[in-house]
């Protein structure tokens, strides 16, 4: 189906699959949000190094890709453990502004890109693809094989997400604490444990994203600065601590951007994220889905 | 107890204000000797700069360097080479100029990447009359200023333009799609080669299309044209990666090449080959790309030479910036030798009358000033158009297809 | 009238302002008064980010990109409208106060984190915008601009001139601190909700400081691009917004004499680490983490702490 010369399937299909990538981190730094109060600057590097790590245990260990997933998912999960409990610890033990988590997440981002470039080499790195389809014909439609299975890996993945902070306990915990944190407190919760989980449930989630993307797009130290920049966007449309929210939203900007760049121009393509984001401010700051925002 | 504290604290800073003051004068003084010969060389080692690149730079630089030291230096003088990184920032390359300049006092400079930082540097060399030779960026801006200190053996945007309007004339294309990165260099890419076809009397179709740079998906405007009523026969990408390698990607997924479309790759990243197989694997079958160098290209005894010198070294194959930071800076050596002296009138005035072997053939400036990007220019610089003609070959088994007294082959469609 | 107590605590201070106006006259190299001459763009750009960060908690990360607003405009008007560059310089300041309102009204009302990130919105925008729009910008190419002073080939003047712009943001910044209004600053700064409670209109706190340092900041900007002579996208970079955080951070963040001292420190290092070239940042932002984490006040609060105890 064709409409203004433009193929309107086509370009919707791909938008969807984009918008399942965005998901995966836009979940991660809504859920941060919304149970730490605090945005993660540095979430688009937990994406890179999720690349990164995929990319090192199939080409220096030889793993396989589905083999070495799991192995990602795990070590990003310590990483985002490990940085709650480093630098973040002492946001909520001291009280401290949020100008503070702001920056020292900057800091961290900051560092991190430059750890890639200089320890991993400013180059463009690709890992092997998941699977080695490049096309798939369905009718007249013509869509990428591996971006078509990676895009369904992180569905499956998002729906254990889900499963776990619908169904288990310190998803439970996770839901209440980002309810009302007094009142989670009150109830016995350790709301230390909560945002240490929380952390690594979101880095896990982004590496993830990393370790499947980056077999489709180039991995290079600054890759993850756009994909963040777009995860603030859609949190922001679909409202801060908001699943649904991170979810629709994502969903939304692949396909904004997509039938976007067809019909309007190529050139700006990057930008309409942006106006989204300032429209969003200016109409419905609490977005989509989020709870009304106390005006300061 | 307050004051006393005061005191200590007024004490403190002014001591360190004083050890810093004599600090800064100290190592402010210009160092001394005069047996060396010193050379400034400025580049990217850093980002934001293209720190790859601005390395490869550095080591061409340096061997030619060394090769001239090996030689007996310069009328029996060494040469002391002193690099700069200038992180792709115009600010510090103005900062590296005036350090090179002033503080070391090298008798000229060489080198850099970044179009917009030797904008820069030209000021500060032109401000001091010291020359200054482009080594490797290509903005015909440069040229067109035509500063006499300014000397450039790089290849330069709007020469690659006419090389490859050639081309698309020689192979009887059609039905040129210009996709161009929103950028100065993707736009002037587009206008120049627009130009140069119209100029060079092509009678097909030119259509010019600005993307995004930093875009993840380009499958919407490659879309577009596909099911166009007239789909063109050849894509031109003016796009740098990582753009440039995934619209090659998805430009194959969706079946618009290699059988509707040959993808022509013109920014120099065609033989970035150990980036480009992994990122589009099938999909670089039948690429043809525009590149300043090959290595099936006919390299003069002293580019053979250096080729070893350089595998020896590092272990793998030159790159072109690796011959452009070599080119530049050995013509620099060989005209101070021929001047005589290290006064920059000299320099400059046998660096204009000079004729040298380089790498890949016979370097000399032009002195003509029409047209304006000409003047100091290398003109001959050889540029090539190559394909890859199967999955995962490496630059040293492709093939050059153009222009026709370097091809190794002929242009193959599937 | 304020007064200017010339008590012990300023010597120091009064010390060091002697020694920067006489620096030029004893180190004769114009390598290293220009170094310090793009230190004291950098104090200025980190003492205005300051007053926002650390004064208000307010984040911008757009501040690059108002030098880059102020350094454009200035070019741009000289170039089309043949004034001369200082005039360019207040057209810039100008361009920084009309867009600072803009975004400010627009997101310093709400939580803390949304003015973040539409200053991070606006800094990306304005960057596509300069590198698409290259027929008026020369985009990555950098569109060239006068010197402030033409004809001269010394950097003195330009030394002078940056240490003025830095004393006078550096003494209206500790002017206003002190006043009546200062005291809102502060009491914003500590908490808005108990501000507001107390009947301070803090958004009109909040887009008022917001303007007065974006335009000093695009009045420095269009400096900077005079003083270089080359204005390209690279001012409004993401790696300059890092830098003069980390020296805003390391300096002292929500101190008046941190910033320029993280800035001339980091300054002169920097040119000192060129020699590391990849690490450079990486040691910058190392300081950044390690400075918020355990100093929180930075060389100075630091310094402050031990020899004031307190």
């Amino acid at each position: 189906m064709v409409v203004a010369g433009q193929p309107i399937i086509e370009n919707l299909i791909a938008g969807l699959l984009m918008g399942s990538f965005y998901a995966l981190m836009a979940v991660g730094l809504t859920l941060i949000f919304g149970v730490m109060r605090i945005v993660n600057f540095a979430h688009g590097e937990l994406y890179m190094l999720g690349g990164y790590l995929l990319y090192y245990l199939t080409t220096l260990f030889g793993l396989n890709n589905y083999v070495a997933l799991p192995i990602v998912i795990g070590v990003m999960f310590v990483i985002g453990v490990a940085i709650e409990r480093a630098l973040l610890r002492p946001l909520i033990v001291e009280k401290l502004g949020d100008e503070y988590s702001i920056i020292i997440t900057f800091g961290l981002s900051l560092f991190l890109v430059n750890f890639a470039i200089a320890f991993f080499g400013p180059e463009y790195k690709t890992p092997p693809p998941y699977v080695q389809v490049y096309r798939v014909q369905l009718g007249t439609i013509s869509i990428s094989g591996d971006r078509l299975l990676v895009a369904s890996i992180a569905v499956i993945i998002l729906l254990f997400a889900y499963l776990i902070i619908s169904k288990t306990r310190i998803g439970l915990a996770i839901r209440a604490a980002a309810q009302n944190k007094e009142g989670a407190m009150l109830c016995g919760i350790d709301i230390y444990k909560v945002n240490t989980f929380t952390m690594g449930l979101a880095s896990a989630l982004a590496g993830a994203a990393g370790a499947l993307l980056s077999t489709i797009l180039l991995l290079y130290p600054q890759a993850g600065l756009i994909p963040a920049i777009k995860s603030y966007v859609i949190i922001a449309l679909g409202g801060m601590g908001s699943l649904i929210g991170a979810v629709v939203g994502s969903v939304i900007l692949g396909i904004v951007e997509s039938l976007g760049t067809a019909l309007l121009s190529a050139a700006y393509r990057d930008a309409y994220s942006f106006l989204v984001l300032i429209l969003v401010l200016l109409l419905r700051p609490q977005g989509l889905f989020g709870a009304r925002i106390r005006e300061v | 107890m307050l004051a006393q504290k005061t005191v200590l604290l007024a004490i403190a800073v002014v001591i360190i204000v004083v050890i810093a003051g004599i600090a800064v004068y100290f190592l402010a003084s210009p160092p001394a000797g005069e047996k060396v010969i010193k050379i400034g060389g400025v580049g990217p080692l850093s980002a934001p700069g293209a720190s790859i690149q601005g390395i490869e730079l550095k080591k061409g630089i340096e061997i030619a360097v060394e090769m001239i030291n090996e030689q007996g230096g310069i009328n029996g003088k060494k040469v002391e080479l002193i690099f700069e990184d200038t992180q792709g920032i115009p600010e510090k390359g103005k900062a590296a100029m005036e350090k090179l300049i002033l503080k070391d006092k090298v008798v000229a400079v060489v080198g850099e990447y970044h179009s917009s930082v030797f904008l820069a540097e030209m000021e500060v060399a032109h401000k001091y009359g010291i020359p200054i030779v482009d080594a490797s960026a290509w903005s015909a801006t440069i040229r067109k200023k035509q500063y006499r200190e300014v000397f450039a053996t790089s290849p330069c945007t709007a020469l690659n333009a006419e090389h490859e309007a050639k081309f698309i004339i020689h192979a009887g294309f059609k039905n040129v799609l210009i996709l161009a990165e929103d950028t100065d260099y993707g736009m002037d890419m587009a206008k120049d080669l627009t130009d140069a076809l119209k100029r060079l009397g092509f009678d097909g179709n030119i259509t010019t299309e600005i993307v995004s740079r930093t875009a993840k998906d380009f499958t919407p405007t490659l879309l577009k044209y596909k099911n166009s009523p007239t789909p063109p026969d050849i894509i031109v990408i003016a796009v740098t990666p990582p753009g440039g390698f995934l619209i090659i990607k998805q430009a194959y997924e969706i079946g618009l090449i290699p059988e509707i479309a040959l993808a022509y790759e013109v920014t120099g990243a065609g033989d970035r080959y150990t980036e480009l197989w992994p990122a589009v694997g099938e999909a670089g079958k039948y690429l043809v790309y525009f590149t300043p160098y090959s290595p099936r290209i006919k390299l003069t005894p002293l580019g053979e030479k250096v080729r070893e010198m350089y595998k020896e070294k590092y272990g793998s194959e030159p790159t072109y910036i690796v011959f452009n930071g070599f080119d530049a800076a050995w013509a620099l050596l060989k005209a101070i030798e021929k001047a005589g002296s290290v006064d920059p009138d000299a320099i400059i005035n046998a660096l204009e009358t000079i004729e040298l072997e380089g790498t890949r053939g016979i370097i000399k400036f032009s002195t003509a000033r029409d047209p304006p990007y000409y003047y100091h220019q290398w003109i001959e610089v050889p540029v090539l158009t190559c394909q890859y003609k199967e999955v995962n070959q490496p630059p040293t088994e492709s093939d050059i297809i153009f222009p026709p007294e370097y091809a190794t082959g002929e242009l193959v469609k599937p | 009238m304020f007064k200017i107590s010339l008590s012990q605590r300023s010597a120091p201070i009064l010390l060091a302002i002697v020694f920067l106006l006489v620096l030029p006259l004893v180190v004769r190299q114009e390598y290293w008064i220009y170094v310090m001459t793009v230190g004291f763009y950098y104090a200025i750009l980190a003492s205005t980010w300051n007053v926002m960060a650390g004064f208000l908690g307010r984040v911008s990360f757009a501040h690059a990109a108002f030098a880059a607003i102020g350094a454009y405009a200035s070019a741009l008007s000289v170039l089309h409208l043949g004034i001369p560059p200082v005039v360019g310089m207040f057209i810039g300041m100008a361009a920084g106060a009309v867009f600072s309102l803009f975004i400010g009204y627009l997101s310093l009302r709400l939580r803390g984190v949304y003015f973040t990130l539409s200053t991070l919105a606006f800094a990306e925008i304005f960057r596509i915008v300069v590198t698409v729009e290259y027929e008026y910008t020369r985009g990555s190419l950098g569109l060239e601009t006068p010197g402030l002073i033409g004809g001269t080939l010394t950097y003195v003047p330009y030394y002078y001139i940056a240490l003025a712009i830095l004393l006078g943001t550096i003494f209206s910044i500790y002017v206003i601190l002190n006043s009546a209004f200062g005291l809102k600053i502060k009491a914003v700064g500590n908490s808005e909700e108990a501000a507001e409670a107390l009947g301070i209109n803090t958004a009109k706190v909040k887009v008022i400081m917001f303007m007065f340092t974006s335009a000093i900041t695009s009045f420095a900007g269009a400096f900077y691009g005079h003083l270089v002579g080359l204005v390209s996208p690279e001012i409004g970079a993401f790696d300059q917004l890092a830098l003069v955080i980390a020296m805003t951070v390391v300096g002292g963040l929500g101190t008046l004499p941190g910033p320029v001292i993280g800035a001339l420190l980091l300054e002169v290092v920097s040119e000192y680490l060129r020699e590391f070239g990849i690490f450079r940042l990486l040691i910058f932002a190392g300081l950044i983490i390690v400075t918020l984490r355990f100093f929180r006040r930075g060389i100075y609060g630091t310094l402050k702490q031990v020899i004031f105890g307190g």
